[in-house]
């Protein structure tokens, strides 16, 4: 596709893919990887407290987490769309990478309503979790479980963008 | 050491686990995707239980954090040790011989170390008893954010095995 190529081809990305600067490629990569540390990282612990576990810890308190996982939702969204630029040509025809998009939107989506349907009930920690609340938790679980095993699949499976020299399964 | 090390790599390379993942080929990328579930397991409890030693989230009491954090920190924690190792098994000389992989390993080591801290000086306890809206003292604040540190390094010695080191 001549769009596809035409991204790959801008300065930006093939200073990201050829560049062979630790600034490019491997810096933006390290920054997904932390990112997802937070962002899914705490998005999991708190779908387990939800879920039951620790539930001597009150729930309200970790709307101020939320934060830190937008922090890490937005590092990822930029170092994502700067991979994705540098490999446009095989990536962006990858099935694999919608799967990946399509999780991570639903997690997104779920997180969202969690801040918002779920944590601005004032009572929250005066009654037990309702069914909705742990719905909502185990399809977060469930959305990262697959959103993290679609991005590293992405290396394995379908078209697979290469760095010259390199088997690429970063 | 060394040299015991660089033995241990290339025996490794005769036994069944390094013939598992190298005759395998779907070994390598299932324990990278467990790999990376485990760094949300042990990253995500450990900087919740961080943050909230360096003040974020002060409603929260800390000790129930402190009790879950071991359980489900070592959890991913084990799974990636597991994973690691086989994925060290299929290809040990190149992962012996990779300057990130030392790094990492000096890291996770020095964060063992930190969380040796933790315990020895009677931090952890003195943190179990910080209730809702207390502030934990220096010496927790101190080793919570070397953490944070330390592991945020070892993600980023993880990534650079096959830029600054030669791994794949």
């Amino acid at each position: 596709m001549p769009f596809l190529s035409w991204v790959e081809g801008l300065s930006l990305s093939v200073w990201i893919r050829e560049g062979g600067s630790i600034w490019g490629y491997p810096t933006i990569l390290f920054l997904h990887t932390v990112g997802l540390g937070f962002l899914a990282g705490l998005s999991v612990a708190m779908d387990v407290r939800i879920l039951g576990v620790s539930s001597g810890l009150p729930l309200i308190p970790f709307t101020r987490f939320f934060r830190f996982m937008w922090a890490g939702f937005w590092v990822n969204a930029i170092s994502g769309v700067l991979l994705l630029m540098a490999d446009a040509t095989t990536k962006a025809i990858n099935p694999v990478f919608y799967i990946k998009m399509g999780f991570t939107a639903v997690a997104i989506i779920v997180l969202i309503l969690l801040r918002r349907r779920f944590f601005n009930d004032p009572g929250l920690d005066q009654h037990a979790v309702s069914g909705k609340g742990k719905a909502m938790a185990v399809t977060s679980l469930l959305c990262w479980v697959g959103a993290i095993t679609a991005g590293r699949l992405m290396a394995y499976i379908g078209p697979v963008a290469g760095l010259p020299g390199t088997s690429n399964h970063f | 050491m060394y040299t015991f090390l660089e033995h241990f790599s290339q025996w490794l390379k005769t036994t069944g686990p390094h013939f598992f993942v190298v005759q395998n080929a779907w070994v390598v990328p299932a324990c990278q995707t467990l790999h990376f579930f485990g760094l949300a397991m042990l990253f995500g409890m450990v900087g919740l239980l961080d943050l909230r030693m360096l003040g974020i989230a002060r409603g929260l009491p800390i000790g129930p954090i402190n009790k879950a954090a071991p359980l489900w920190g070592f959890a991913g924690f084990f799974l990636n040790l597991i994973t690691g190792f086989l994925l060290y098994a299929g290809d040990p000389v190149q992962y012996f011989h990779n300057v990130a992989f030392r790094w990492k390993m000096l890291f996770i080591l020095l964060a063992g170390l930190n969380l040796s801290a933790f315990l020895i000086t009677g931090t952890s306890r003195k943190v179990d008893t910080i209730g809702p809206g207390e502030d934990a003292p220096v010496l927790a604040k101190l080793i919570a954010a070397m953490s944070l540190f330390l592991w945020i390094g070892v993600m980023y010695w993880g990534r650079m095995l096959p830029f600054i080191g030669s791994a794949f």
